[in-house]
């Protein structure tokens, strides 16, 4: 970590703000995917109506 | 934001980014059993893995906003304002030396005209006690002691004054007033009349004590009568640019919202049009470097001359006032040699009846007490003090017309405008008249007055001719026409003037910027930081 607080110290307050931008999408990306037991089951759902009608 | 594709944390994004997209969450192989095992093992992995990702890009995140306080702390310029309260205190002072050497009274001068005006017909008796106290106690300031027989304008006001300098309770004053009231219904008209003769018969004195105060300032901030007004404008001129384009205050209009700094930036489309608004063709991008200079030395001294002209339109009352009298200048001259010869003839009167009242009080040598005689001396008196305070309002008409005499043919607006300073009685009734003035006492008005007479950036009006046939809004359009501004007489007319100005202004504070050690750049990062730490707080105060 104390080689990326370095790093973040030596950016252009513009990259500076270009990064924390950058990790907020990713923030929110990764919030994305996480599968939660709700999604598997609509999943499951969705698969067994499958399986049914075939 | 070059080296940004290069920056080890960005990798790592994609580098998760791809690893998460890639992983495998079903297989082929296997029954269904195994299939769900494997799915479900999977998925786990992988959560554990985002959550791990997670845990770690907020640490990244947290970093970077740190980082932004750290900067932010650093970027902000210093708060000079108490380094400018000895420059602003300079401009005060020097600003007092111009009032004392200019040729306003000095019961103006020195306050003593602001506490007689206050008495008025609606005040009341509280008010009244507090000017009287507030008068005795500036003479002492003065090194003048007030007594009882300062008082004795009238029988009324000296038995008045005599219960009020024993410092008798609020009570008993009361009663006091109560008691003269019924005989002598215009009492406060008699007190007021009777301070502005204690002005009048210590005129030597305070003359001698505006002289001496006006002696040991000038030597205190060295200047002299012939330069007081030079040094007066060259400090508020700088003190006012100090302050215009201090970084500290600049910033902070963007900081803390009061402007916002996306509408200063170029390209913004608020910029664009207030640029092109006195731009020749409607498009300021399209004039070349040297028109640009040319364009921008021109606004500066644009919104100097708006607020002059704005501050014209303010006191343009005034000046019709002062315009309508300049008629009957000559006739004016005789009638107030002739009402000052009057006014002295009627003081005499006021004298002697109080003399008569006196005698028939039985003081003196062989008087004796007669109670008629009392009662009609009071009865006169009261007829002759309405008389003589009717004829000081025509001797106070008659001095500001008298006065318009002392102007040459060749006179400015500004000459015209600094005559009405030489009559207290005439700004009062000015600013007691006009309803705009209505928010602010007295005080505050003549003093916002004399300071537009004396502002240094003051230039257009002191060079119309006050006589002459002139339309100032063609003179200011015509001027900025020659400096090629787009300048039109309706952009400036008393009804769209406060528009044009707030564009002018805008342009100045990106001018003021730009003539300052910080830029809008870098207003504009602080900006951006601060909405991130901003929210940042927010949430953490949520939290709490």
């Amino acid at each position: 970590m104390d080689e990326k607080i370095e790093i973040i110290q030596k950016l252009s307050n513009e990259d500076l703000l270009a990064l924390h931008s950058a990790i907020l999408n990713h923030l929110k990306y990764l919030d994305e995917k996480v599968i939660t037991e709700d999604e598997e089951e609509v999943k499951e759902e969705q698969a067994d109506g499958g399986e049914e009608n075939g | 934001m070059d080296n940004l594709s290069d920056n080890v944390i960005v990798k790592e994004i994609g580098i998760n980014e791809n690893h998460i997209e890639n992983f495998q969450l079903e297989t082929e192989e296997g029954t269904k059993r195994t299939k769900e095992k494997f799915h479900l093992n999977a998925v786990n992995e992988r959560n554990d893995y985002v959550q791990r990702q997670r845990t770690l890009f907020d640490q990244y995140r947290i970093a970077c906003e740190n980082e932004m306080k750290k900067r932010l702390k650093n970027l902000m310029p210093q708060d000079k304002s108490s380094q400018y309260q000895e420059g602003i205190k300079e401009v005060d002072d020097l600003l007092y030396l111009v009032k004392l050497n200019s040729n306003i009274s000095n019961g103006f001068k020195l306050g003593l005209d602001f506490i007689v005006a206050s008495i008025r017909e609606d005040s009341s008796l509280e008010n009244i006690n507090q000017v009287l106290k507030k008068f005795i106690d500036r003479f002492q300031e003065l090194g003048i002691t007030l007594s009882l027989s300062d008082f004795s304008y009238t029988m009324f006001t000296e038995q008045y004054m005599s219960s009020f300098l024993r410092n008798s309770s609020s009570e008993v004053m009361k009663d006091v007033f109560e008691k003269i009231y019924f005989a002598c219904p215009d009492i406060k008209m008699q007190l007021k009349m009777n301070l502005i003769h204690i002005l009048e018969k210590n005129k030597t004195q305070l003359e001698k004590y505006v002289s001496s105060l006006k002696n040991k300032l000038f030597m205190e901030h060295q200047v002299n009568s012939s330069n007081v007004i030079e040094k007066y404008t060259v400090v508020r001129y700088q003190s006012g640019n100090e302050v215009a384009i201090d970084p500290y205050y600049n910033t902070i209009l963007f900081t803390e919202g009061t402007k916002k700094i996306s509408d200063y930036l170029e390209g913004s489309a608020t910029r664009a049009k207030n640029y092109n608004m006195f731009a020749v063709g409607g498009d300021y991008d399209t004039l070349n470097d040297e028109e640009k200079n040319h364009y921008n030395s021109a606004t500066m001294g644009l919104y100097l001359t708006l607020n002059e002209l704005k501050k014209y339109y303010h006191y343009e009352f005034i000046l019709k006032d002062l315009l309508e009298r300049y008629k009957n200048k000559d006739a004016a001259k005789g009638q107030y040699v002739s009402k000052k010869k009057e006014l002295e003839k009627e003081e005499k009167t006021r004298v002697s009846i109080y003399k008569e009242y006196q005698k028939a009080c039985g003081v003196g040598l062989f008087a004796k007490k007669n109670e008629t005689k009392m009662k009609n001396a009071m009865l006169k008196m009261n007829e002759h003090i309405r008389k003589l305070n009717s004829l000081y309002e025509e001797y106070r008409d008659l001095d500001i017309t008298n006065k318009l005499n002392n102007l040459t043919e060749s006179a400015s607006i500004y000459d015209l405008f600094t005559i009405a300073l030489t009559s207290f009685p005439f700004l009062e009734k000015c600013f007691k008249k006009e309803e705009i003035f209505e928010e602010h006492s007295l005080e505050e008005n003549v003093e916002e007055y004399f300071k537009f007479i004396y502002n240094p950036n003051n230039s257009v009006l002191r060079k119309i001719n006050v006589f002459a046939e002139y339309d100032i809004i063609s003179v200011v359009a015509e001027k900025y026409k020659l400096l090629n501004l787009v300048v039109t007489s309706e952009m400036i007319d008393p009804d769209n003037i406060d528009a044009t100005m707030e564009s002018v202004r805008f342009i100045n504070l990106i001018q003021n910027i730009e003539r300052s050690p910080i830029s809008l750049h870098t207003i504009d990062i602080m900006c951006q930081m601060l909405t991130i730490i901003g929210k940042d707080e927010e949430e953490k105060s949520e939290t709490i």
